[in-house]
C-alpha cells in the first residue's frame, strides 16, 4: 500500500543510521506519549497501547495524531493513523514516512 | 483490515443493526445508535433540496466499526452572502465498544472535513465531552449558546429540581435563593417583576399556521441583516424545516396591527428523566426586527403556558434576542449546548469574537429537531 503524504517544511531528522533513527524516534514518541496519556516516560513501551493505558481513548489518539503531525511536519493519512494500534506501531508508521521523505 | 468510509448504503443496514446492538451491549444509552435506514426520513436529499442529510459508515471489511451525518445547508454571512456549510451529527465509534477502534472516531471526523471543510456542530452536552473535547483538538472554535428558562409551575419545579438533584439546576436553584425554602415565592416574584416590564410591550396578535409562506420570505428579507451569521431562513428553508404534516410543532405567525411582525415555532419537548414529570416546553425557533422580538416571545411564553407546560426552556445566540428573553420573564441558566465551528467555518466568520453575539443559533439547528421533539 502506498501512503499519501505531504511534507510542510521537510523533515525534522537527519541522515542517521537506522538502528539510531529508531531509537531516537521511538524516545520522541514516547515523550509525546507520556504526556498525552499522563504516564511516566519509563510506563510507555513498543506495546503500550489503547488497551492497555486508560487515557489514550478516541479524544486522545486524535492528539497524538495532531501532536505527531506538528512534531515531525507531516500529514499522516488514514492508513497510517489505522496501523497505530500500539506505540511500536506509531514508531513503524513514523519511520516509513521519515525515511521516503530523507531518501 | 483497513477502515474505508463511504456513503451508507441499504446493503449496509444489516451491518449497521449489529453495530448498534454492540453499542448499546456497551452500556450506550438510547441515543447511542446510529440510523436504522439508509435513507434519512428527516431531511431527506430531493431535487432541489437546500437543506438535506446525508449519512457516511466507516467500514472494515463488511462490519460497520463507525458512522456519522452531514446536514447539507446554506448560511448567510454579514446579511447579504450565502454559503454551503454542513452540520457533522451523529458520529458514532466502535471505539466505544472496544479501545482497539480508538482510531475511527479521529478517522471520521477528517473525512467529514475532506468532504465538506466549512462544518460546525452543535449541542454535544457540553465542553467537557468527547465530541467537544476532539473538536477543540483540531483547532475548532467553540462556545456555549446562551440558556434561557421560565418556570410556569414553581411549586411542581423546585419539588422535582430537588429531588433529581441535577448539578446543573442545582447552581440555579442556589442562584435564586431556592434552597432558604421561599423558592417558590421568590421565583414569583422575580418573574412577576420581569412580567411587569414586558406589560409594556405594545399589543399583538398571535395566530397559529400550518406552514411558511411568502410571508416568511418578508421577514427574513427584512430582518437577516441583523445577524451577522445566520443558517438560512426563508419559506423554503422553513417548510423542509417544519412540514406541514408534522405536528410536534406548533407554528405562531404574530401580527401588529394588521401587519406580520414575525413568527415562532414552539413544542413540548420529549419526555427526558433529567427533567423528571415536569412537562417542558422550548420555544424552538423564532423570527423577528428588532423591535418586535419580545413581543413573538410573549406570543411563544402564552402558547406553551396555555399547553399546560410546567418549565420553558430555549438556546438563543443572538444578544438581542437574549435582552428579549430576560424582558420576557426567562432566566439566563448555565449552558450546555456547544456551538463549534472547523477551522475554515471559523474564519468565514471572522472577526469571531465580535461577530458571535449576532450569531442566530437556535434548538432548530443542528440535529436536534427530531431528536428533541
Amino acid at each position: 500500500m502506498i501512503s499519501r503524504f505531504r511534507v510542510r517544511n521537510g523533515s525534522s531528522c537527519t541522515q542517521k543510521s537506522e538502528h539510531k533513527l529508531t531509537s531516537s524516534l521511538f524516545e520522541q514518541v514516547r515523550t509525546i506519549a507520556s504526556d498525552l496519556f499522563d504516564v511516566a516516560p519509563e510506563g510507555i513501551t513498543a506495546e503500550s497501547s489503547p488497551e492497555t493505558l486508560e487515557k489514550w481513548d478516541s479524544v486522545q489518539h486524535l492528539s497524538l495524531v495532531l501532536a505527531l503531525e506538528e512534531r515531525f511536519h507531516c500529514q499522516l493519512t488514514p492508513e497510517e493513523i489505522e496501523h497505530m494500534h500500539n506505540i511500536g506501531g506509531v514508531v513503524r508508521v513514523l519511520e516509513g514516512k521519515l525515511q521516503s521523505a530523507s531518501g | 483490515m483497513a477502515i474505508v468510509i463511504e456513503p451508507y448504503r441499504e446493503e449496509h443496514q444489516a451491518a449497521m443493526q449489529e453495530f448498534n446492538r454492540r453499542l448499546q451491549a456497551a452500556g450506550g444509552g438510547p441515543d447511542l445508535v446510529f440510523y436504522r435506514s439508509s435513507q434519512p426520513h428527516w431531511l431527506p436529499r430531493a431535487e432541489n433540496s437546500s437543506v438535506y442529510n446525508e449519512y457516511f459508515v466507516a467500514l472494515e471489511g463488511v462490519a460497520v466499526r463507525g458512522a456519522y451525518a452531514l446536514k447539507h445547508e446554506k448560511i448567510l454571512v454579514g446579511g447579504s452572502d450565502l454559503h454551503s456549510v454542513a452540520c457533522y451529527h451523529h458520529p458514532l465509534s466502535e471505539g466505544v465498544v472496544s479501545r482497539s477502534y480508538a482510531a475511527v472516531g479521529g478517522l471520521l471526523l477528517r473525512d467529514a472535513l475532506k468532504r465538506q471543510p466549512r462544518l460546525y456542530a452543535l449541542g454535544m452536552g457540553g465542553l467537557d465531552r468527547p465530541l467537544a473535547k476532539m473538536l477543540a483538538a483540531m483547532g475548532w472554535r467553540l462556545y456555549l449558546v446562551p440558556f434561557y428558562f421560565r418556570v410556569v409551575h414553581p411549586y411542581r419545579f423546585l419539588r422535582q429540581m430537588r429531588s433529581l438533584r441535577e448539578a446543573r439546576w442545582r447552581s440555579v436553584l442556589m442562584d435564586l435563593g431556592a434552597l432558604t425554602g421561599v423558592g417558590p415565592v421568590a421565583l414569583r416574584v422575580l418573574q412577576g417583576a420581569a412580567r411587569l416590564r414586558s406589560a409594556s410591550a405594545r399589543p399583538f396578535l398571535a395566530e397559529q399556521v400550518d406552514g411558511f409562506e411568502g410571508w416568511a420570505d418578508s421577514l427574513w428579507l427584512a430582518a437577516r441583516s441583523e445577524c451577522s451569521m445566520t443558517p438560512a431562513r426563508d419559506s423554503e428553508t422553513l417548510k423542509m424545516l417544519y412540514p406541514a404534516a408534522d405536528k410536534h410543532f406548533t407554528r405562531l405567525r404574530i401580527k401588529r396591527d394588521d401587519a406580520i411582525i414575525g413568527w415562532t415555532v414552539v413544542g413540548e419537548r420529549r419526555r427526558d428523566s433529567k427533567f423528571g414529570d415536569l412537562r417542558v416546553g422550548s420555544i424552538i425557533d423564532c423570527w423577528a426586527a428588532s423591535g418586535d422580538k419580545l413581543a413573538v416571545l410573549l406570543a411563544a411564553t402564552e402558547a406553551l403556558q396555555a399547553r399546560g407546560m410546567d418549565l420553558i426552556v430555549a438556546n438563543h445566540s443572538h444578544r438581542v434576542w437574549g435582552q428579549a428573553f430576560q424582558s420576557a420573564g426567562y432566566f439566563k441558566g448555565p449552558s450546555n449546548f456547544v456551538f463549534a465551528a472547523s477551522k475554515e467555518l471559523t474564519e468565514l466568520l471572522q472577526p469571531f469574537d465580535q461577530n458571535k453575539p449576532s450569531f442566530h443559533i437556535t434548538r432548530a439547528d443542528g440535529d436536534g429537531l427530531p431528536r428533541n421533539f
